[in-house]
Formats: structure tokens, C-alpha cells, sequence
């Protein structure tokens, strides 16, 4: 089977499997919403401090609230078929464009922490596998036990008490430099030191994670027989290392940081909160507790979109890492 | 006016306990002299929420923090609730109460280039009294509004509303043009509230959702050479904590309403950089109250709620849970309205009495020492809250009550008390406002029992007294007189406890020393900042 065909024929199985998956969680995390005490209008109203019954009423006529539930659950569906994600209740915008404005700086914030977290939890791993049972495995066991044992929002504070607060050398929370007009590489720059301690207070739980299943799957493949001939061929320690190891080593890593995927965006929450992110965590959270159901189906919905799709490439990295894994 | 600010915060601060160290810094600052205005620099204000609808209070309540600075209202306040001009010069009241007059500011011009006129007042008044939730009992009264020539407006009442001219600032009371503006549509769909034209120092320029608002200086402003910043970066940061460091790194200059916990007060005071007042909140005067749920078996019960009033030591509860910011709360008027509050809930803690009590209601001490059990709930909106609750838990089991403390979030807690009405009892914030007609009255009056209404009155408290004395308050010019019928309504709910007053909660404005001019007046930071200026040290 040529390599093009299996990935075509891996992204239709995924393409198949993900239009019910959809679905269900549409209206699973619909029915689950509505049993949340209290609605958007609810909020609203105790957030102004006074309201009145009739101008409660009248904002609930306007959201659509007073309809029973399954007449809001085929009139959201028909929406959905329009492609229209609705309009928030909160915020008087349409989703769509809520959800865009957060959208990259989420992907950014994940794709960020996911890399940093691989890139340094596989390098610590590979050194632990090496070291086994040596002083430098011991040390670095104990500190990826402690990254993966303490809550994230706690290390994003004391990162920024000791990088802003202490040393003064990046900004506690925020985008961006605000109203400074920086364009290109200035700007680029400029974003990259907003994001260095929240993609590093997010990323150090996974790399514990990371290190330690990289040192497990690598201690297993090198007492594989094809590890041993390697070996006795005469090939260099390095070689060995990274070609025949680590490569068989990847696919539980792989498969983990797919799942990651789903999992970081509700650490995402908590970082965005902490350094003062706009992005799409602090927007569900923020829907969740403002009961702004719509927003945050449309924010539910694409994340499932977003994982069916990491899944699909995580899928795909398999196939290429490990040609034995094709599509049954 | 500095000088009346300085009084002012002595007064305010004198009541504090000496131990918060802000005593101290306050005559500090007092006797350092204010440098004169200058020119530049952009002010850094944190908003602890984003606000909701948009940018200007017209038909909501979310946006205090930003209405005032692009629309301005009729008048402003000094501390003591003294009206001053805005956009309104002169004003007069009728003997009876029922015309009000005010002449208007000329040559005034909207940040679109076209003129201010009385219409535009008309058509804001029309639109408040119509939609905003919190205004609108402020403005009920006004039947008509009269335009004779473009710079007179003339509200003809349908009730007095001796309160009226104590409301009338910009935050809550925006002035929104009538060329952008109509009577009759429904104003939360205008685009023209998330991106304000008004009459303000500022204007708008951006709002990212999520991270920032910008305004930037008005060069037309009808007060030149005001307002002397080049704009206001509002920045939207939710978490208690960031804030703290935010301020500690300069990147924030300025918040209100306690914008960091009462435990990090004293440390942020102590660096060089920062500054707290307790100014600026004479408008508002939030209190915490004790509800109890008057539906419920057990609390109908006046001996039960006697007995937890005498069990409660409010003083070890202000020094606990709040830091010690904050006053014993002795009435349902706070003294912060001191124009009408009566000090009639004063009973010393007495343990013996209550614990007899509790046994002559009918409710005596089971074999392991407990009377019964119930669930309190808090208002989660802010964090002392939680620690008062379990203060509460802790007095009461000294008197047998077993007491837990439920958690839930904002949209659950409203639901459960004022809708569902499952609860025994809760604590709750209320602002009292400026006058009790608009921020009390709807917590005690029996018609104001409204189920579904958030902050309504939520203990079902039903009297007669009670509701003579608030609706003869409500509608009666005099002042003495009108204390009198608050003073019989105080008596009366001291009585009945339908509700403890724990606390007056002290609100805390924090500051970078940068930061001059900023609280002027009885608005505090919700005022439109045309005298706010920023030195480079």
C-alpha cells in the first residue's frame, strides 16, 4: 500500500467517526448544561445589583431562554446546520468572533507548551534511560515527581513573582504591549515575552510526564533483540540512541501528547487566568460561570473538532514512525 | 478641593484599627504637597470584570468603571454628596419636588464634532428610566421631561423624589447622544455602547475582549487644558493574585473596590511605589448582611434570630475575615448615609442569654450538645465572604447550631435564594447606594419580595411599620422628616430581625504614587479622571 493512499484512507476513517462524534457531544454537552442551576440571565441581573421581573423576562424572550429545552436544542442544531454558532447572550456579539479573537492565542499558548514540554520531557527522558539507576537518573526522577506534583496556577505565580516581580525581566500577565503600534519582527518579539511564563508554567507538568514515560519506553526497547544486534554491528552509542531507541519509544509519547491536547486546554483555563490571557480557556471558564450556554457549546464543539483532528494526526505520525501500523 | 479630600480620608481612616499601618501612611501622604498637573503618560486602570454588554451604562449596570470617562452626566459629587456641576451648571428644585430645572453647559461638543443640546438629555433620561436595572428606581418619578430651548431641561415629577438629586452622576446616569441614540428601541443592540461617543476627557479607541480597552484623550474637551493623560488602558485581569504582582511591577497604576486581598494590603503598602485610600465610596456604602430565609420552619422563629444576633461577635469577625477593614455594621442604614442612620443594633455578645433563648424557642441541646443543623450559603462574588461564612459556623455552634457552609457558584447561589428559595440563610453584599430609598428599601419592603429578582428582599420580611415608614420615606421632601420615618423603619427591623447587619465593608482604592488627582470626588474612580495626572516618580 503506497504512503498516500494509507494517509488518505486513514483521514476518511477519521473524517467518518468524527461527524456522530460531533453530534453526541453537541447534544450530550447541551442536555448536561441545562441541568446547571440558573441561566445567563440570572447572572446578569445579580451582576447589575438590581433588575426588575419585566426587564429580566424581556431579556430572556430576547435570548431564546423561555422556549422549552428540546425547542432550543433543534433551533441550536438548525443553526448549526447554517454554520451560525449564535450570538452570546452575555457579550451581545456573535460567537464566531468571540471565539476567533481567542482562538490563535490558545493554539499558540498550546502549541508552545506542548513543544517545550516534548522537546525538553524527551531529552530528560532519553538522559534518565542512559543513567539508569545512576545519581543523574535519581536527581532528575525527583524533580519531574515534583513538576508533575505541583498545580500549575502555584508555579505560574512564582514565576512571576521571581521573573516580574523580583527581576523585572518579563511582564506578569497580559497579550502584548498595549497601544505601542509594534509591527513585524518587533511585535513577533514583543509576544514571545508575554508567552514565555505561561507556556512554561503550563508545559513543566508534562514534562514530568513526558520524561518519565520516554525513560519507561526506552528502558523497554533497549532490551529489545533488534537493540542488541544494532549493538553488534558496531554502530555508535548515539545511533543507537536515537534511531533504533528512541524512535520505537516515541509511539506511547506520541499517543499521550495527542491526548494532551484536549487535557491542556482546561490547564489552559488557569494559566490564561493567572497571566491575564485572552484566550479560549478563560472564555469557557468565564461562560461557565456566567451560564452563557452558547458560547460555550460553540467553544465545547470545537474542541472536539480540535482533538478529532489531533487524534486523525496523531494517527497519521504513527503510520510514518511505525510503518507496521496501518489501517485495519 | 485636595483639602477636603485629606480631611476626608483622615476621618475614614481614623476609624480603622491603628494596627493596619494606614493611619499612618494616610497623614503621610496628607502633608506631602500635590504636585501641579502635567501633561502625558497613559493611566493603567485593572478591572477585575470585564464588562458585559458594552462600555456605558445606558440599559446595564456592568460598565462603572468606563462610563463616566467618554459620557458624563448632569452633575458630580464631593465627598459629603454636595452636588457640582458636569454637564449641568445650574439646577434648581421646586418647593414641592416635583419640577426640576437644570441648565446646561454650552458649547459642549460629542467626540463626533456635533452638539451637546438638552434633547440628548431627554433622550438618555427616557432610555435609564425605561431599562437600567439599577437607575431606573432612581428615575422612576420623572413623568415628563420638557426641552423649552436646547441648553434648558425640565423633569416634571409624578411623586417627589428627594433622593433624585444625589443620583444624577455619570456612571449611573451616562448622557448618550440623540443623534446615535432613540426613545423606544431597545438600546443593548446599538453598536454605539461597546464603542461610546460622549462628551467626555476620553475616547474610545479599542476593546479587545478578553485583555484591554483603550481610551484615548479627548483634545476637544469643552475643560481644556484637561484631562491631562493621553489615554486609559483598562485592563482585564480576573485573577485576585496577578493583580497583586501586576501592581508590584508598575504595569497596573490604579484599582478600586479592594482590586487585591485584604492580606496582601499591608505588604503592598509598604513598598515604596504603592498607596491605598479608603475615598470615593461615599456613593456606595456596601454592607454585609446575614438573611435569614423567614419562609423556613426554624428561622420564622424571632427567639432563634435573637439569639444568633447575640452570638455573633461582630467585632472579632470585622478583624478576622475582613482584616479589620471594615465597621460593625449597627443598622440597616449604614452610617455611611449618615444623613438618616440610627445606631439600634448594638447588643453586646451574650452567650448565656442566647443559649436561653434558643432553649425557650423550643429547640433545646441534644445528647452530643447540638440544637439543630443548617446550611448557610455566601455570596461568592467576593473572597472574604467564604471566611465569614465559617466565622458564622464557628460562633453558632456555640450555641449548639450546627452550621454548613455550602458552596456554589454566582448563577447557583442566585438561583437557589431568590428563585428557588432553598436555603435557611445566607450572607450576602448589598450597596446601600447614597440614599436607603434606592439601596435598602428593595431588601425590606414587603411588595419588593420578588421571587426570581436577585437582591430583592430575600428574607420575605413583611411588616406593615416597616413598609409605611419606607414608602412615607420615599416620597417626602423634608429631610427631618424623612429621617423620622427612616428612624421608625430602622427601629422596626432591629426588632424584627429579618436580616443582622454585620458589617460596612471598607472598599479600598490601590494606587501607584504616580497616580495624582484620582479620587475627587464622591464617585470615586467611576468619575470621568479629567483632573487624574501622572508624574514620573
Amino acid at each position: 500500500m503506497s504512503g498516500l493512499s494509507r494517509i488518505l484512507r486513514t483521514l476518511r476513517r477519521s473524517t467518518l467517526q468524527a461527524i456522530p462524534t460531533a453530534i453526541c457531544i453537541i447534544v450530550l454537552n447541551f442536555i448536561l448544561l441545562q441541568m446547571a442551576p440558573g441561566d445567563a440571565v440570572d447572572v446578569l441581573a445579580a451582576e447589575s445589583g438590581a433588575a426588575t421581573l419585566e426587564g429580566m423576562a424581556a431579556m430572556r424572550e430576547r435570548f431564546g431562554l423561555n422556549a422549552p429545552v428540546i425547542e432550543q436544542l433543534s433551533a441550536y442544531l438548525n443553526r448549526l446546520l447554517h454554520l451560525d454558532l449564535g450570538t452570546s447572550a452575555r457579550f451581545g456579539v456573535p460567537i464566531a468572533e468571540l471565539i476567533a479573537q481567542r482562538l490563535p492565542r490558545t493554539l499558540l499558548l498550546m502549541a508552545l507548551a506542548l513543544g517545550m514540554a516534548a522537546i525538553i520531557g524527551v531529552a530528560l527522558g532519553a538522559v534518565m534511560s542512559s543513567f539508569a539507576g545512576r545519581l543523574s537518573d535519581r536527581v532528575l526522577s525527583i524533580l519531574s515527581l515534583l513538576f508533575y506534583s505541583i498545580p500549575n496556577f502555584w508555579i505560574g505565580l512564582m514565576l512571576i513573582v521571581l521573573f516580574s516581580v523580583k527581576l523585572g525581566w518579563l511582564p506578569s500577565g497580559g497579550s502584548g504591549s498595549i497601544g505601542m503600534g509594534l509591527t513585524g519582527w518587533a511585535a513577533l518579539v514583543d509576544q514571545a515575552r508575554y508567552l514565555v511564563l505561561p507556556a512554561a508554567s503550563l508545559a513543566l507538568y508534562y514534562v514530568a510526564i513526558y520524561a518519565r514515560l520516554t525513560r519507561a519506553a526506552m528502558l523497554e526497547v533497549r532490551a529489545q533483540d533488534y537493540v542488541r544486534t544494532a549493538q553488534a554491528k558496531g554502530l555508535p552509542p548515539l545511533v543507537v540512541n536515537v534511531h533504533h531507541i528512541l524512535r520505537n519509544a516515541l509511539i506511547p509519547i506520541t499517543t499521550m501528547a495527542g491526548m494532551h491536547v484536549g487535557a491542556m486546554l482546561g490547564g489552559a483555563v488557569v494559566v490564561e487566568t493567572v497571566f491575564s490571557l485572552p484566550g479560549l480557556g478563560r472564555l469557557a471558564f468565564e461562560a461557565v460561570l456566567g451560564r452563557d450556554i452558547q458560547v460555550l457549546l460553540g467553544i465545547l464543539l470545537l474542541s472536539s473538532f480540535f482533538v478529532i483532528v489531533m487524534n486523525a494526526l496523531v494517527d497519521l505520525l504513527h503510520t510514518f514512525l511505525d510503518p507496521k501500523i496501518g489501517v485495519h | 478641593m485636595p483639602t477636603l479630600a485629606i480631611s476626608r480620608r483622615g476621618l475614614l481612616l481614623g476609624s480603622l484599627l491603628a494596627s493596619t499601618g494606614l493611619a499612618t501612611i494616610g497623614t503621610a501622604m496628607a502633608q506631602k504637597a500635590t504636585p501641579t498637573p502635567m501633561h502625558g503618560g497613559i493611566l493603567t486602570f485593572v478591572l477585575m470584570a470585564e464588562p458585559t454588554v458594552g462600555l456605558i451604562n445606558i440599559v446595564s449596570a456592568g460598565a462603572t468603571r468606563t462610563t463616566a470617562k467618554t459620557n458624563e452626566g448632569l452633575l458630580t459629587y464631593d465627598f459629603d454628596l454636595t452636588p457640582r456641576p458636569q454637564l449641568a451648571t445650574e439646577w434648581d428644585i421646586a418647593e414641592d419636588g416635583m419640577t426640576y430645572t437644570f441648565k446646561l453647559r454650552p458649547n459642549v461638543k460629542w467626540h463626533d464634532g456635533k452638539p451637546f443640546t438638552s434633547e440628548d438629555v431627554k433622550v438618555s433620561y427616557t432610555l435609564l428610566r425605561k431599562g437600567h436595572p439599577r437607575s431606573q428606581a432612581v428615575v422612576l418619578n420623572i413623568a415628563e421631561i420638557e426641552t423649552p430651548d436646547p441648553l434648558t431641561v425640565i423633569f416634571r415629577m409624578s411623586a417627589p423624589a428627594p433622593y433624585l438629586i444625589y443620583g444624577l452622576a455619570a456612571a449611573e446616569m451616562p448622557i448618550v447622544p440623540a443623534h446615535i441614540f432613540k426613545i423606544g428601541e431597545d438600546a443593548s443592540q446599538n453598536p454605539a455602547i461597546r464603542k461610546p461617543i460622549g462628551t467626555g476627557p476620553f475616547k474610545f479607541k479599542e476593546w479587545v475582549r478578553g485583555s484591554h480597552i483603550i481610551y484615548e484623550r479627548n483634545p476637544d474637551y469643552w475643560d481644556a487644558p484637561k484631562p491631562y493623560v493621553d489615554g486609559i488602558v483598562f485592563r482585564v485581569m480576573t485573577d485576585q493574585a496577578a493583580r497583586s504582582a501586576a501592581f508590584e511591577t508598575g504595569e497596573i497604576l490604579i484599582g478600586d473596590e479592594t482590586p487585591v486581598s485584604y492580606a496582601d494590603i499591608k505588604r503592598l503598602t509598604q513598598t515604596p511605589a504603592l498607596d491605598v485610600t479608603a475615598d470615593g465610596y461615599t456613593s456606595r456604602n456596601t454592607v454585609a448582611r446575614l438573611v435569614f430565609n423567614l419562609d423556613h420552619p426554624i428561622f420564622s422563629n424571632l427567639k432563634v434570630r435573637q439569639a444568633i444576633e447575640l452570638a455573633i461577635d461582630k467585632q472579632r469577625l470585622v478583624d478576622s475575615a475582613w482584616f479589620g477593614y471594615g465597621k460593625v455594621g449597627t443598622s440597616a442604614i449604614p452610617s455611611g448615609i449618615a444623613r438618616f442612620h440610627v445606631p439600634v443594633e448594638t447588643k453586646a455578645v451574650d452567650l448565656i442569654k442566647a443559649n436561653a433563648l434558643m432553649d425557650e424557642a423550643g429547640y433545646p441541646k441534644g445528647a452530643d450538645g447540638s440544637r439543630f443543623k443548617v446550611n448557610i450559603d455566601y455570596y461568592p462574588g467576593f473572597s472574604p465572604m467564604k471566611s465569614q461564612a465559617e466565622f458564622i459556623k464557628s460562633e453558632l455552634a456555640k450555641i449548639g447550631i450546627i452550621v454548613n457552609v455550602r458552596n456554589a457558584d454566582y448563577a447557583t447561589y442566585v438561583k437557589r435564594i431568590y428563585t428557588d428559595r432553598d436555603f435557611e440563610f445566607y450572607t450576602t453584599t448589598n450597596s446601600a447606594t447614597f440614599d436607603p430609598t434606592i439601596g435598602v428599601q428593595r431588601n425590606y419592603l414587603s411588595t419588593a419580595f420578588t421571587r426570581g429578582v436577585p437582591f430583592s428582599n430575600g428574607s420575605h420580611y413583611v411588616s406593615k411599620i416597616a413598609d409605611d415608614a419606607l414608602n412615607a420615606a420615599a416620597r417626602e421632601p423634608d429631610e427631618k422628616k424623612r429621617y423620622e420615618y427612616f428612624d421608625v423603619f430602622q427601629r422596626q427591623v432591629a426588632q424584627d430581625l429579618p436580616a443582622i447587619a454585620l458589617i460596612e465593608i471598607q472598599q479600598l482604592t490601590v494606587f501607584n504614587k504616580r497616580v495624582h488627582n484620582h479620587t475627587l470626588a464622591a464617585e470615586g474612580l467611576w468619575s470621568n479622571m479629567a483632573d487624574l495626572f501622572l508624574t514620573k516618580t
